[in-house]
């Protein structure tokens, strides 16, 4: 059954994403990268610790952002924060055996997907959620809401 | 060069090109749409196709900010059509998604296409712009 989930938060974790790690990028702090992929993690396991979503509810919320909340399954949009954070993981391995372009590649990828779903609202996360569900993987039980693209963000206001 | 700066030109560079790439993918998405719907018929003023379809909660929303705007917009043709009865006119035209609004200007060029929910105010001034775009003194600048 879908839940509400408040886009605003989704948008505000993906912006801090791409920031800091463009910033890592710029300044070649690999530190941040693996600042970004903790915080991705813990916010995977326990959202309510997510540093990204604190942020948003204690500073951002209602001052800076309107909440943007809307009928969805808040399952997908974990599982990719959490795919985001195995594949920084992946970035940091490639850091540590001394491949720092590669390591930056794929930081790149993370970047690149975090702004199509910001900017364009196609969570490539979700649509590969999505697609697991509908393969009866288990596990994975939510389904897409509305008659939408698979992964696209959903329009209904609440 | 430093390389701090190099850096930062590469990230300049990359979102340069993801807003060239986004735009131009727009620009052929709407010449795309033009193409499509022009081979369904000619069309000789302002129109609005309006694709919804079954179990679709936000298509009742649109359907009412649709006749809403039909009653101050007589001079706009308004076209409805179920996107899972009508399959020709909606495969033609690329409908993705429901519900979808198609705002087409007099010479059956595409203006605006929303794939989504869209408020009256966005419909309006996308149907002003098509109105806009339509002038003989605009047609003339666009050859």
């Amino acid at each position: 059954m879908a839940r509400l989930v408040d886009h605003s938060a989704l948008r505000t974790n993906q912006a801090f994403i791409i920031g800091l790690l463009v910033l890592a990028f710029i300044a070649d702090w690999v530190a941040m990268v693996a600042i970004v992929a903790v915080v991705m993690t813990v916010g995977t396991i326990w959202p309510k610790a997510g540093l990204f979503k604190i942020i948003y509810e204690r500073l951002l919320m209602d001052r800076v952002v309107a909440p943007d909340v809307i009928a969805d399954n808040p399952q997908p949009h974990r599982f990719s924060q959490g795919f985001g954070a195995t594949v920084l993981g992946v970035a940091l391995v490639l850091f540590a055996v001394a491949a720092p372009v590669l390591g930056w590649v794929v930081v790149g990828v993370v970047v690149a997907l975090a702004a199509l779903n910001l900017f364009l609202g196609f969570c490539a996360g979700c649509y590969l959620y999505y697609r697991l569900a509908r393969a009866n993987v288990s596990g994975f039980k939510a389904l897409p809401m509305g008659d939408g693209p698979l992964g696209m963000r959903p329009r209904q206001s609440s | 060069m430093n390389p701090t700066l190099l850096r930062l030109l590469i990230v300049v560079a990359l979102g340069g090109f993801a807003v060239l790439g986004f735009r131009v993918w727009k620009a052929w998405s709407l010449r795309e749409s033009t193409r499509r719907v022009r081979a369904i018929g000619d069309t000789s003023q302002v129109s609005v196709m309006y694709f919804s379809g079954p179990n679709c909660a936000q298509c009742t929303a649109q359907e009412a900010v649709i006749r809403q705007i039909e009653r101050g917009e007589p001079s706009v043709e308004f076209a409805s059509y179920d996107a899972s009865v009508d399959l020709e006119v909606a495969s033609r035209v690329g409908v993705m998604s429901v519900p979808t609004t198609v705002i087409v200007d007099k010479t059956g060029r595409v203006h605006a296409r929303n794939g989504r929910f869209v408020n009256a105010e966005i419909l309006l001034t996308q149907i002003k712009a098509a109105k806009a775009s339509s002038e003989p003194a605009n047609l003339a600048r666009r050859g």
